[in-house]
């Protein structure tokens, strides 16, 4: 088997190309590089950290399994992060009757580490499930458009390939969004 | 620049996509303006408090479990191959059989068959069901009140 090492410094998009021409420690390089990348922009969609990870599981077995037909049209970020919004999306809708209890199971254990003050832990435990409803209450299109700029920092060019529209609809839906969560957080703010 | 405009420019404001021109339009604006001014501060404090929810990473050992995920998981490329033959395959073949089935129903007799004769046409009216009414019934009295005749061929003239 290839040595790993040997997989430093090459770019997304070049150990793609390495892991459809069956190298695996490159598909393994892929994954530690971009797993926090990935499991974080799930998580901002479904909420909670273990099916932030089922979900991107999903993803990086997707990406492995597009091998054969993967080429290299520009950052491997891009495409995984469109694997990653489609998967998250599917995941939300399939599990729709699902109430908002995972994602406080997290912000709980967070507050367990502050036992010196527990109200305002208790406080912002509710902020933080206030902000992630307030999202997740947003058009697909929009929340997608502020979790990709938000969370992601992605420019809006980016942006606009991942979700394969134009600039200015990137533009109109970022505006929507925040005009949206403008209201609906006014009182956090 | 008025308040519409600037708050229909002040999200793309936000994120520095704004040309020079317009950007000091917007600081204009909004030294002026104290109650776009008080808006804009929403947008910012609402962009902040966004930042203020923790994210995640991954665990311990979720590069293992995707590796051991992608050893059990089938290709895709097969998975795909049968969904795209197999299945139309299968649905055409159980479409054909149907048809096919149907007919051999048709066939056994168990259905209307045309009649080939003039007379099979007319048996297959069932005009046998029409008989002369029996001259003891009620509609035998009827028929004879009305001054109609009751005989076989219908009092024909």
């Amino acid at each position: 088997m290839q040595d790993s090492r040997t997989n430093a410094g090459f770019s997304g998009a070049e150990l793609m190309l390495r892991v459809k021409q069956g190298d695996a420690s490159a598909f393994n390089e892929i994954v530690m590089q971009y797993q926090d990348d990935v499991i974080g922009l799930c998580f901002r969609y479904v909420g909670n950290q273990v099916d932030a990870e089922e979900v991107a599981q999903e993803v990086f077995v997707r990406l492995y399994q597009s091998r054969d037909s993967y080429e290299p049209r520009g950052k491997l970020t891009t495409y995984l992060y469109r694997i990653a919004v489609n998967r998250s999306l599917n995941f939300i809708r399939n599990q729709r009757r699902r109430k908002w209890l995972s994602f406080d199971k997290v912000q709980r254990s967070h507050s367990l580490s502050d036992p010196e003050n527990p109200e305002s832990a208790f406080e912002r435990q509710e902020q933080e499930a206030m902000i992630q409803e307030a999202i997740q209450a947003l058009p697909k299109n929009q929340k997608t458009v502020l979790i990709l700029r938000r969370y992601q920092e992605l420019s809006y060019e980016e942006i606009a390939e991942i979700m394969g529209c134009s600039i200015p609809s990137v533009e109109s839906r970022l505006f929507r969004a925040r005009q949206t969560l403008r209201k609906t957080l006014k009182p956090f703010i | 620049m008025n308040c519409k405009t600037l708050k229909h420019n002040y999200s793309a404001h936000m994120d520095g996509q704004l040309s020079q021109k317009e950007f000091e339009a917007v600081s204009d604006h909004l030294r002026d303006c104290p109650t776009c001014q008080a808006w804009a501060d929403e947008m910012e404090g609402t962009w902040q408090l966004l930042g203020s929810v923790p994210g995640a990473a991954a665990s311990p050992f979720f590069q293992t479990r995707v590796r051991a995920k992608v050893a059990t998981e089938k290709p895709d490329r097969e998975t795909s191959l049968g969904v795209r033959i197999l299945i139309p395959v299968s649905a055409t073949a159980l479409l054909v059989l149907g048809v096919l089935f149907g007919s051999l129903l048709g066939m056994n007799g168990n259905g209307y068959t045309a009649p080939q004769t003039q007379t099979d046409w007319m048996d297959g009216l069932h005009l046998d069901s029409f008989d002369a009414i029996p001259s003891t019934s009620i509609g035998a009295a009827y028929f004879e009140t009305a001054g109609n005749d009751l005989s076989e061929d219908g009092g024909a003239p």
